[in-house]
């Protein structure tokens, strides 16, 4: 079958492969396991449907894990509307007490969210950065620049904290 | 400078661990999706119903679908391990130096270990397949493999039979291996010279990569009993579908300058730079020929009379610090010009039916490059013309090779 005619059970082989990492990912985003794997559901279901839609010019795990990562920042953006999402560095901060115990959490929480789902999707899912790039249907060359940019500000964050 | 990599990851870890897997329920998303009714394979069930069914399956499988004519199970390619990275950069190398157009654009990141066979010896030959994004797939067994396009060639060599229905390939001196792609082949056959027929099996892998692979690794004794003659796929009926036996086929002995070459008469007849051709005539008629810069040896090869069937066959060969274009072309020939990018042109005359000419530094600059030999005959026709890609990556040297990908290097 080519690649461009994705059939249920690709999907479906996809979701029993990976299911882990797309949660991993998923719950990363809003901030709750419970409403990750109802991304995750979500996401996988809206594949299904659609899958005619998938155009066979990248990677079918890529197409889907935009589909996911779209319902993964509707439920977020959703649950930020709800208020029970903490969405800061200073938020996180507070709720930890001191921004030493946040440490890299809270600023890989404040990064742009391209950066954010880049580095979620580097070291939670464990793609590399061609999988990366069709996740976020975007170059190889942006991914890496993303993640420099990532790494980046982080090693920024860590320089200031050391002085 | 503060390497951050092992802080994310160990944060990262700490703060979210790999969950399992128990939320995990396709039977919801099929719900979800509002297709259960028309894509629903079970409903959910308790593990003992669960297993009743897998049992029942892998009996339907194993005992009444052959029978049945019921396609064979598929290894599900999304659940297979992924490649470590040192795979997935040899994958990764495929995409990258190849001339323009050439690449198969393989999704390296994509690679996973299939299966691992095992030799007669007992060596392991783990099998790696990627897909493309050209629809095909690449894989690597042990130390071969190849990529194959979205579809299986139709062409066939003499005496084989829909031959392009098997991609068979021959790694070092006893391994066979390759891909089908016809689901209507059930069995694949090794026969041999004098020693009994052996059944390979397919291993079929799910799309994207959608193809039957196989392995078979020749013992000492069926090498000594005259090896292989052919692979042959077989439908359930057991009738032939195809056959491949011309890579079995020994080289035509005209073929080797070193059984056929007489060497007493070799002599050089072109010389261009450090480079030079020299012939010699062969004992099976035709000549032999050696194309050699300094002491390395490039190409060489024998012919019988009028075996070229093209006017002109050409190419660039390129070492650290050459590069060579050399053709051997038809009788008819009279005169081949080589053009470059800048506007400059050279005419060269065919001796005994070859050129040779080493590009001189000035044209290995981009903007000075060849880009095209034509071969023109006595009255001026044009006779044949290929052409050149200047912005080929490792044609030209350089004194600084860049990266180009995958951790490769080399001249632009």
């Amino acid at each position: 079958m080519a690649q461009g005619q994705p059939t249920a059970d690709v999907i479906e082989s996809l979701y029993r492969a990976r299911y882990r990492q797309f949660l991993r990912v998923a719950t990363a985003i809003v901030g709750d396991e419970a409403a990750g794997h109802d991304a995750v559901q979500d996401g996988f279901a809206l594949a299904l449907k659609e899958c005619r839609s998938f155009r066979g010019d990248g990677s079918l795990e890529g197409w889907v894990w935009r589909v996911v990562f779209n319902a993964a920042l509707g439920a977020r953006r959703a649950r930020m509307a709800r208020r029970e999402v903490a969405d800061s560095v200073e938020e996180l901060a507070s709720r930890n007490g001191h921004v030493d115990e946040v440490g890299v959490r809270a600023w890989v929480a404040a990064l742009p969210e391209r950066q954010r789902l880049a580095v979620y999707l580097r070291y939670y899912a464990d793609l590399d950065y061609r999988a990366i790039a069709a996740a976020l249907d975007v170059e190889v060359g942006t991914v890496s620049a993303t993640l420099s940019a990532a790494h980046q500000a982080l090693r920024h964050s860590l320089e200031e904290v050391e002085r | 400078m503060i390497d951050v990599e092992p802080l994310i990851v160990s944060e990262l870890d700490a703060l979210l661990p790999l969950p399992d897997g128990g939320r995990a329920d396709w039977q919801d998303v099929v719900r979800r999706a509002g297709l259960d009714r028309r894509h629903g394979r079970w409903p959910l069930s308790p593990r003992r119903s669960l297993a009743l069914i897998l049992l029942a399956v892998a009996a339907i499988v194993f005992l009444v679908a052959p029978a049945l004519g019921i396609a064979p199970p598929v290894l599900d390619f999304f659940s297979s391990k992924h490649a470590p990275k040192r795979v997935v950069h040899q994958f990764d190398a495929l995409n990258v130096g190849a001339p323009r157009g050439m690449s198969p654009r393989v999704i390296a990141g994509q690679t996973r270990l299939v299966t691992t066979y095992h030799g007669h010896n007992g060596t392991a030959f783990p099998l790696w397949v990627a897909p493309t994004r050209k629809g095909g797939f690449c894989f690597m067994v042990g130390y071969g493999g190849g990529c194959a396009g979205p579809r299986m060639p139709t062409r066939s060599e003499p005496g084989d039979r829909n031959g392009g229905a098997i991609g068979l390939g021959r790694y070092g001196s006893t391994v066979l291996a390759g891909y089908v792609r016809d689901k209507q082949i059930a069995n694949l056959e090794v026969r041999f010279k004098h020693a009994p027929t052996v059944t390979v099996p397919l291993l079929w892998v799910s799309p994207p990569i959608d193809a039957g692979f196989f392995f078979y690794d020749i013992t000492p004794a069926q090498q000594r009993q005259g090896g292989p003659v052919a692979v042959v796929a077989l439908d359930e009926q057991g009738k032939e579908l195809a056959r491949v036996a011309w890579i079995f086929r020994p080289k035509p002995a005209w073929f080797d300058p070193r059984k056929v070459a007489d060497l007493s008469k070799k002599h050089v007849i072109l010389r261009s730079g450090q480079a030079s051709i020299a012939i010699a005539p062969s004992r099976t008629g035709g000549n032999c020929h050696w194309l050699q810069e300094r002491y390395a040896p490039i190409a060489t090869g024998c012919a019988p009379p009028r075996y070229q069937t093209v006017p002109m066959a050409s190419g660039l060969n390129h070492g650290t610090d050459f590069t060579v274009f050399s053709a051997q072309v038809k009788p008819t020939v009279d005169r081949v010009e080589l053009r470059f990018q800048d506007g400059t042109q050279i005419v060269l005359r065919p001796v005994e039916e070859f050129v040779l000419y080493t590009l001189p530094k000035n044209h290995w600059p981009r903007g000075h490059r060849l880009t095209a030999a034509v071969a023109y005959s006595a009255n001026g026709k044009q006779l044949a013309k290929q052409t050149f890609d200047p912005k080929q990556v490792a044609t030209y040297p350089c004194t600084k090779p860049v990266p180009i990908g995958a951790g490769q290097s080399a001249c632009p």
